[in-house]
């Protein structure tokens, strides 16, 4: 599992208003924590250089002539941002664009969807509760790796699933991630326009969307779990007293109560999805015709003959990434303030 | 059903009384057969999901298991002559890594979970003017695409020399697994109540002796927590791994990688391959499952 | 008691994981400065397959024979076709710590090396030593950037071979005759096709598979002075003969097999071999690895020069380069390129990587009835560099090219293919 499909953000946790008391305390301690944020400051300096100031420098990178690693240059590339317009012309890139949103949604929907169903049962079951949970929540303790090494046997076209569809009789079993079509294919480009792939769901992303759901589906599970634990039980019984059908309990209250652990689950899942390069590497790498080609891979292959084109293809992953976890930090951090 | 959370749910609770502490939702500890027919299915499905979650672990260890025969034509029959053949070939390729990969997981989780403990200890007990920000511009740091600084952190590495070995990796590692352990740690030091510090400050003691002497005690599930999500998350890195380390101080997830490689793939060795990688972390989620499932959820409960 | 206890536990912890790092630091220092003592050698390749270590041992062997005391650091890295040798090779000269000296393809991948000062001009070894007269005018060439030597050559491989099952074609009634060129071979695939077997066997989980099939057909097409003049942005690839090529390898690649983008070049050899398919198109480092998995020259396999209108021999090198700057163990590296051009060493060498000697001087009676013919086209016919292997030009321009023929797998218009190499030819040559 990659780094940091990590815990939520900040929400303060239930508890009850701190007495009047202990409040004027801890402003006695203005004094001590000043002296205490410098415990922080080196954590915080650490982050600065290390995240702030490095996407700074990749940013920089992108805008200039920098090709090969051994030969740096870095003047500026003239007309600035050339690389930018360079790389969103070439076909791979369009590829990946389409392909990493594609697969970010229809995973995010596998995902959350099933972890809801599973949670839900997994919550009302009535014996075997820590059984399940811990064999759906197994596949999260593996590495990426793993499981694209145990998923592209399982869909490799000669063996695996295949030799299970042509027993039962199916003749042309699907070439899973060798399969280069693209489903609901909305243009059909000559090649030479601005618009150089089909605009459809690679048929070939399928299987490395249903490995990453497998793998992840136990994380979204778990958010759910603990969603569905900290619902107040006299809801559900009055609501029960009040005839409502477990259709409606669930529709009417444990779902809307459900809503901040989607959001959660959505965030975190969503910044695995975007920058997903260990298990499409395993699984396929970049496929015929970058059918299962992601951000991830292009900027891999290019650190050997172009930095600048890595580069910004890392800035414009970093973008859409901090497009949706910039407005949920912000949210957490207002609530925090609020509290 | 209540998942244990990391919040004791009264401040009054951690005040070390008879009372047993109060828990948010009984626990059932009997198994009982299902009630109604709903419920039937419900346990039905339950089976049927776990079958289904469990079939590639299943292939996994079959395939593993068919050593050097190859790998059994139907991939869901068990081998007619298992062996561990595969699980010394992949044993020989593997231990070098296996080892970097220790060398690299447990210095690197111990020291950014002190290090995030401390971070918590400090944003949670004496929270400043600007904590709140700081602590969100920390944050951001969970989220970023590593790809976007690799190149820096590269060059960076190369001006300290320390690119390619294993001291290098375990650096990037402590400083990029700061934001989530201090994020954990923090919300578990929310639900310590501010009594104790304070009882610690009339005591006569300072920062840092309330640290060591009152909240590092205290702080045990924490480092749980925080050290097997640090430890899961570092040992299944693969990005730094691949990119930051020499082929002498690659980590099990790169040469695992690399047994694929560019002819004909043995799959046998390479699922055995995959077993060694993940059994640490299977074994490690396995014991302390409990504690995996509060640094999933730390925060969460609302 | 128990916080007493606790700090304790933590203490030790902490001890613990702190000497574990001390201890991996030692044992993992930056390569360069930790291996072996004072006379020793540190290999890079990508030579990690049975035929490719063999070979490689003979001449560890040849090295250390010449200096008993010398050990020597075989550190070949797998994966990715050598995409990750070569990676970890470029961070170690980034860092400053190089090997004693790596494997590489002479002309466009030394071309880089050259540009970022990190090979050692190797030009007074050179005449010191007579070497270019002793090797084919053409070989010689590939080893130099702008007039000066920087790579030692130890063989030299064909990538545009197309290797044969005598058995399927014998069934099909087909014979495959160079001199009938590309469209006799459609022919011929497709009277196989219509027998019932799979023409061709195609690899290209790894591209390159592919980008040899069409580098093949397009130089069968345009011939040797114009593919040496697509580098220099003399020849268009909008020109006639390159579109002609680009339908003949989309009508190929209909005649091989559906799951090639799943299997590797080996397999798909093996599988033609085997008796899956008529014929397989892959330089002759297959050769080695076809006589690993016991096939028979001859009977299960044989081979074929690439059809075309003359005999194009398309140039793979195999050499190896010394650091430029902060050399390890300088003495040692020297003797070992001697020991590269010693023509008994290129013999044995060739003998298990399937390749001919670099060296005219080198004996090749003893080779291969294989390698024996591969040497005559080596002598007569146009000799040209590979770009599919990275030698024809840079790596960049190889890279596009590479992309270029995986968008054309993918169902790419031959017009995208066009426009992009004519825009990577006129800002990427330099």
């Amino acid at each position: 599992m990659t780094t940091s499909a990590a815990p939520p953000q900040a929400l303060p946790p239930v508890r009850p208003p701190r007495p009047a008391k202990a409040r004027k305390k801890i402003a006695h301690n203005v004094r001590t924590s000043r002296r205490a944020a410098w415990i922080f400051a080196p954590s915080l300096l650490a982050s600065f250089i290390f995240v702030y100031v490095f996407i700074g420098i990749t940013a920089y990178i992108s805008l200039s002539n920098w090709k090969i690693g051994t030969s740096p240059d870095l003047s500026l590339r003239t007309p600035l941002g050339g690389t930018y317009s360079e790389i969103v012309k070439e076909q791979r890139f369009q590829a990946d664009i389409r392909n990493v949103v594609v697969f970010t949604v229809l995973f995010l929907l596998l995902a959350i969807l099933g972890g809801l169903v599973a949670a839900l049962f997994i919550h009302h079951v009535s014996m075997g509760k820590s059984f399940f949970r811990t064999v759906f929540l197994l596949p999260y303790a593996l590495s990426f790796i793993v499981t694209g090494v145990a998923w592209r046997w399982i869909f490799s076209p000669s063996t695996g699933v295949n030799e299970i569809l042509r027993a039962i009789g199916i003749q042309n079993p699907p070439g899973w991630t060798t399969d280069t079509t693209i489903l609901g294919a909305l243009n059909n480009p000559n090649g030479t326009d601005f618009l150089k792939i089909q605009f459809g769901i690679p048929v070939a992303l399928l299987p490395i969307i249903f490995a990453a759901a497998w793998q992840l589906v136990g994380f979204a599970m778990a958010m759910y779990l603990a969603g569905l634990a900290s619902i107040p039980e006299e809801h559900l019984e009055a609501a029960s007293v009040d005839g409502a059908s477990t259709w409606q309990r669930l529709r009417y209250i444990v779902l809307p109560q459900l809503w901040p652990s989607t959001i959660t689950c959505f965030v975190l899942l969503l910044h695995v999805a975007l920058k997903i390069f260990d298990l499409v590497v395993a699984m396929s790498g970049s496929g015929p015709g970058f059918v299962t080609d992601v951000p991830g891979i292009y900027i891999y292959n290019y650190l050997a003959s172009r930095y600048d084109k890595a580069s910004a293809m890392s800035i414009i992953l970093l973008l859409l990434t901090l497009a949706v976890v910039v407005p949920y930090l912000v949210r957490g951090y207002r609530r925090e303030r609020k509290a | 059903m209540a998942t244990q959370t990391l919040h004791t749910p009264h401040p009054t609770a951690a005040v070390r009384s008879n009372r047993r502490p109060v828990r948010r939702a009984p626990r059932s500890r009997k198994w009982s057969l299902p009630k109604s027919p709903g419920g039937w299915v419900i346990l039905a499905l339950c089976i049927i999901g776990t079958f289904g979650m469990l079939v590639p672990v299943y292939v996994i260890v079959t395939t593993a298991l068919s050593g050097s025969h190859g790998a059994p034509n139907f991939f869901l029959a068990f081998p007619d002559a298992p062996s561990l053949d595969a699980f010394k070939g992949a044993w020989t390729k593997l231990h070098g890594s296996l080892i970097n990969s220790l060398q690299i997981t447990v210095p690197a989780a111990i020291i950014s979970c002190l290090l995030g403990s401390l971070n918590g200890y400090v944003l949670s007990k004496f929270p400043f003017k600007g904590s709140t920000t700081l602590f969100t511009v920390l944050l951001v740091g969970m989220f970023i695409p590593f790809q976007a600084v690799i190149i820096p952190v590269f060059q960076f590495l190369n001006m300290l020399h320390l690119q390619g070995t294993i001291v290098g990796l375990i650096i990037v590692h402590i400083i990029y697994g700061i934001p989530i352990t201090t994020l954990i740690f923090r919300n578990y030091y929310e639900a310590i109540p501010n009594a104790i510090v304070e009882a610690a400050a009339i005591d006569g003691a300072g920062i840092w002796t309330t640290f060591t002497k009152v909240m590092l005690p205290l702080s045990v599930p924490g480092f749980v927590v925080a050290g097997i999500f640090q430890c899961t998350n570092i040992w299944n890195d693969f990005l730094f791994g691949f990119i930051l380390a020499s082929p002498a101080a690659w980590p099990a997830t790169v040469t695992l990688n690399n047994l694929i490689g560019t002819t004909t793939v043995d799959y046998p060795e390479l699922m055995a391959g995959a077993i060694l990688v993940a059994l640490p972390t299977v074994l490690l989620y396995l014991v302390l499952g409990r504690f995996f499932v509060q640094g999933l959820t730390a925060g969460a409960v609302k | 008691m128990r916080k007493a206890k606790t700090l304790r536990v933590a203490v030790a912890l902490a001890a613990v994981s702190g000497l574990m790092a001390v201890s991996g630091c030692a044992a993992n220092a930056p390569s360069g400065g930790g291996g072996g003592g004072a006379n020793s050698l540190e290999i890079t390749s990508w030579w990690t397959s049975g035929s490719e270590s063999d070979a490689l041992n003979v001449l560890i062997a040849a090295v250390k024979k010449n200096d008993p005391g010398l050990t020597v650091d075989n550190a070949a890295v797998s994966g990715g076709g050598g995409a990750n040798a070569r990676q970890a090779l470029a961070a170690r000269l980034q860092a400053g710590s190089p090997p004693d000296t790596w494997q590489l393809h002479p002309a466009g991948q030394l071309k880089s090396y050259v540009a970022g000062g990190q090979v050692a001009d190797l030009t007074a070894l050179w005449t010191e030593n007579n070497w270019a007269a002793q090797l084919p005018k053409d070989v010689a060439q590939a080893q130099q950037v702008n007039g000066k030597y920087y790579t030692v050559p130890i063989g030299i491989h064909r990538g545009n071979v197309l290797w044969t099952n005598p058995k399927v074609l014998a069934k099909a009634g087909v014979t495959i005759d160079p001199a009938a060129g590309i469209d006799g071979l459609i022919s011929g695939l497709q009277k196989v096709k219509a027998s019932g077997t799979t023409p061709l066997c195609l690899g290209d989980k790894d591209i390159f598979a592919s980008s040899q099939l069409l580098e093949s057909i397009l130089m069968s097409r345009v011939g040797a002075d114009n593919w040496k003049k697509l580098f220099t942005n003399e020849y268009s690839f909008g020109a006639p003969e390159v579109k002609q090529a680009l339908q003949d390898y989309k009508t190929i690649l209909s005649l091989a097999n559906t799951d090639h983008s799943a299997l590797t070049w080996d397999e798909a050899v093996k599988k033609m071999a085997d008796g899956s398919c008529a014929a397989s198109l892959m330089g002759d480092w297959a050769y080695g690895e076809l006589l690993n998995a016991g096939k028979k020259p001859g009977t299960d396999f044989s081979w074929v020069v690439f059809p075309g209108k003359a005999d194009i021999f398309d140039y793979v090198g195999d050499g190896f380069s010394i650091p430029a700057k902060n050399i390890p163990h300088a003495a040692a590296a020297q003797a070992w390129l001697k020991t590269l051009m010693d023509p008994k060493v290129q013999t044995a060498f060739a003998a298990k990587k399937g390749s001919i000697p670099a060296m005219t001087t080198a004996d090749i009676s003893s080779l291969s009835q294989y390698q024996q013919q591969a040497a005559k086209s080596l002598a007569t016919g146009a000799v040209v560099s590979s770009l599919a292997q990275g030698q024809a030009a840079s790596a960049e321009f190889a890279q596009t090219y590479a992309d270029a023929v995986s968008t054309l797998n993918g169902g790419g218009s031959d017009a995208a293919f066009i426009a992009t190499m004519t825009q990577a030819q006129a800002t990427q040559l330099k």
